[in-house]
């Protein structure tokens, strides 16, 4: 969104750039796209052929050297070469300052008061609060402002930033760490599903395991009911019959079963009717 | 059917600033799924026709209920709605749907990718003259319901809006010849784009459905040769998930009796993260590989020339704004952390030690429970032995002529029992 009106915005300088075919008309185009407002790229004017003839020039290599700050460069770098660069306005230098934030919100550190103050060469906080809050407000930042910690909290970076030579393959290695943990982070989660899923499988294990020893058990009880059961049934008459026909053979059987017999049954029913 | 090039009812202008924009809300979605789940099921002829209602608000149109179409044929040989009781069904709705109101905004039928076919143009235009003077048409492809486009989360469905074109050599064409009335007036659709919307109440549906899905069968529909190509269709899409579906659960049919509700929900939601994740790591691999085929220029290396020229290795010319995007993004990486990394350190790691606390106390709990109905079975098991110790006890009180010394439990069953023995 920010980028489509930044785009628009440079719309006019390139087309002016097709009959800037004199340096002059050249760096006097490049004062222009950059005092303008919300021009925030510049790589697109930066490759007309026009303004890649100023480079050889001798009187407006400067002129280049400014386009190429405004398009990955910082107010850091304009000051380390400001005697040999053409002298900024105040817009222009309003809008360096605004472009150098972007790559300052990089990390933590640099978003800081002080260290933000000291790299912007900015008198007071004030200034500053003020310039961060007109790059919320131009969309170059989603930031909040925390004057009590003395931080500024950025949340997201407008695409408003060209590319510097050679930053492509430190873009490539920082994609490739990210894919590489969301690798890692694939590989744990599918570790965790294994494990709920074997945990499952072993909470049955010892669930079935459970459920036959109990089976195991009460097969035997239910056998041993059920012996007394007929015994106790024989019990009272039988076996004293048997006795009492009998010879001595049976005698000391009938005589260690016959009276419990009744009693042990009668028992047995009552501990499974407790049961 | 698709391998229509160019479908002549499709309209060739781009969208304009005037098209309405849609919010498609999922429930509408699963209505015609039902619906189409129901057709196909039943064995019925004919196309799938339905309704769609939902608020219009200027050039916001939202798409909220929709609901399936009684379909008679006219004098004329063609299919069109039942006017009476399409009417009925829609003061029906409108009275379920007072707030906020909801109204007619559009219907929907089954079609291929390619656009709109003839055959949906005497319904179109009832329902232009009778209801609401430009419907949306809501197209659903069945056919691409298992492609990869759908599978990569996009909807297998397509938005028109009709426009009435006038142009020369319409007449013509066969795709008009259909109905004579059209001819007169040359109807066109346009290409919508839509968003999803969902307020709280749908995603409980959503979510059940998603749920249920897992547990989802499929049955066999009739066979190509007797339904129509828009059914055939489908139903070759439903039992080729449907065969994929069955086979899973073959082979997963043992975990899936025992996993628990809870297993379930944990195994969805870490399923749900792994496929967000998936999709993050693709997207981030297109980005590789677009980096990667980029022409070797001054930001790879910049001693190289500014403009460089695509090659037959490197077909891709340097595109600015996308460079730019990548790099914006790049660049917030390093500050998507709080800058307090210490405090968050520390609110997370309570947060963790309270939701470790929460799960010891439940297992403690557990254990507690545990304990208890170990004491009361015990309990169980104890009495019932003692009873029927005091049954062996009075054999061996029996035995042992009523007082053996050696067995004092044995003993004291004994004389209980002689006490009972007494009673009875």
């Amino acid at each position: 969104m920010e980028q489509t009106r930044a785009l628009n915005a440079l719309e006019p300088f390139l087309a002016l750039s097709k009959s800037a075919t004199s340096p002059r008309a050249a760096a006097d185009l490049i004062t222009q796209a950059t005092s303008a407002p919300n021009t925030y790229v510049f790589a697109e004017l930066l490759q007309t052929p026009n303004i890649q003839k100023l480079k050889d020039s001798s009187e407006y290599a400067s002129h280049y050297t400014l386009l190429e700050i405004f398009a990955w460069g910082t107010w850091e770098d304009y000051k380390l070469q400001q005697s040999s660069l053409p002298k900024l306005s105040a817009q222009q230098h309003q809008k360096l300052l605004l472009l150098s934030l972007l790559p300052l919100s990089h990390s933590h550190e640099t978003l800081t008061y002080t260290s933000l103050l000291a790299a912007l060469d900015l008198p007071t906080t004030r200034s500053l609060e003020e310039l961060i809050t007109s790059a919320i407000y131009a969309g170059l930042l989603t930031a909040t402002l925390d004057p009590a910690h003395s931080l500024v909290a950025v949340t997201s970076v407008a695409p408003l930033r060209d590319l510097a030579p050679g930053s492509l393959p430190a873009m490539q290695a920082a994609l490739a760490s990210w894919s590489n943990r969301c690798d890692a982070a694939l590989l744990d989660l599918e570790a965790r599903v294994a494990e709920v899923r074997k945990a499952a499988i072993d909470r049955e294990k010892t669930r079935r395991k459970k459920e036959r020893v109990q089976e195991v058990a009460m097969m035997s009880m239910e056998e041993k009911g059920g012996q007394k059961r007929s015994v106790s049934g024989l019990g009272d008459e039988d076996i004293m019959d048997i006795d009492q026909e009998s010879g001595s053979g049976r005698t000391f059987r009938g005589a260690k079963r016959g009276p419990g017999g009744s009693f042990g049954g009668t028992f047995s029913g009552l501990g499974r009717r407790l049961n | 059917m698709a391998g229509v090039a160019t479908n002549p009812l499709l309209s060739t202008t781009r969208a304009s600033d005037t098209s309405p924009t849609i919010q498609l809300h999922p429930l509408v979605l699963l209505t015609i799924s039902d619906c189409i789940t129901r057709h196909t099921l039943r064995n019925q002829q004919g196309p799938v026709v339905g309704a769609v209602l939902g608020q219009q608000n200027g050039q916001d149109i939202s798409m909220e209920v929709a609901f399936q179409a009684k379909l008679t044929t006219d004098d004329a040989g063609e299919v069109v709605l039942d006017k009476e009781w399409f009417s009925k069904r829609l003061e029906d709705f409108k009275d379920v749907h007072k707030q906020p109101p909801l109204d007619i905004v559009g219907w929907f039928t089954l079609g291929s990718a390619a656009g709109p076919e003839p055959h949906v143009l005497p319904i179109h235009t009832q329902i232009s003259d009778i209801f609401i003077e430009s419907p949306i048409l809501f197209l659903f492809h069945p056919a691409d319901a298992e492609s990869e486009a759908t599978a990569a989360g996009k909807l297998p469905l397509t938005l028109y809006e009709s426009v009435h074109e006038s142009g020369p050599g319409e007449s013509g064409d066969k795709a008009m010849d259909i109905d004579g009335a059209v001819r007169d007036r040359p109807l066109k659709f346009r290409e919508l784009a839509y968003t999803i919307e969902t307020d709280e109440a749908e995603m409980i549906s959503v979510d059940f459905v998603a749920r249920g899905g897992g547990n989802a069968t499929a049955v066999e529909g009739p066979s190509a040769t007797d339904s129509s190509r828009i059914k055939s269709d489908d139903d070759k899409g439903k039992s080729a998930k449907g065969k994929g579906k069955e086979r899973a659960k073959d082979e997963t049919i043992d975990e899936s009796t025992i996993l628990t509700a809870e297993d379930d929900e944990l195994l969805s939601t870490l399923t749900a993260k792994m496929n967000a994740i998936r999709m993050l790591s693709r997207r981030i691999s297109l980005i590789r590989t677009y980096l990667a085929s980029l022409p070797p220029s001054y930001l790879s290396d910049p001693s190289l020339p500014f403009n460089p020229t695509p090659s037959a290795d490197h077909p891709l010319p340097l595109n600015n704004p996308i460079l730019r995007s990548i790099s914006a993004m790049l660049a917030r990486l390093n500050i998507l952390a709080p800058s307090d990394s210490e405090a968050f350190t520390i609110e997370s790691q309570q947060e963790s030690s309270d939701v470790q606390l929460v799960q010891l106390l439940s297992s403690i709990t557990n254990s507690v429970s545990a304990a208890k109905d170990f004491g009361r079975k015990s309990q169980i098991v104890e009495n019932s032995r003692n009873q029927s110790r005091r049954g062996i006890g009075a054999l061996m009180g029996g035995y042992d002529g009523g007082g053996a010394p050696f067995f004092s439990g044995g003993f004291g069953g004994g004389s209980d029992h002689r006490e009972f023995g007494g009673e009875r």
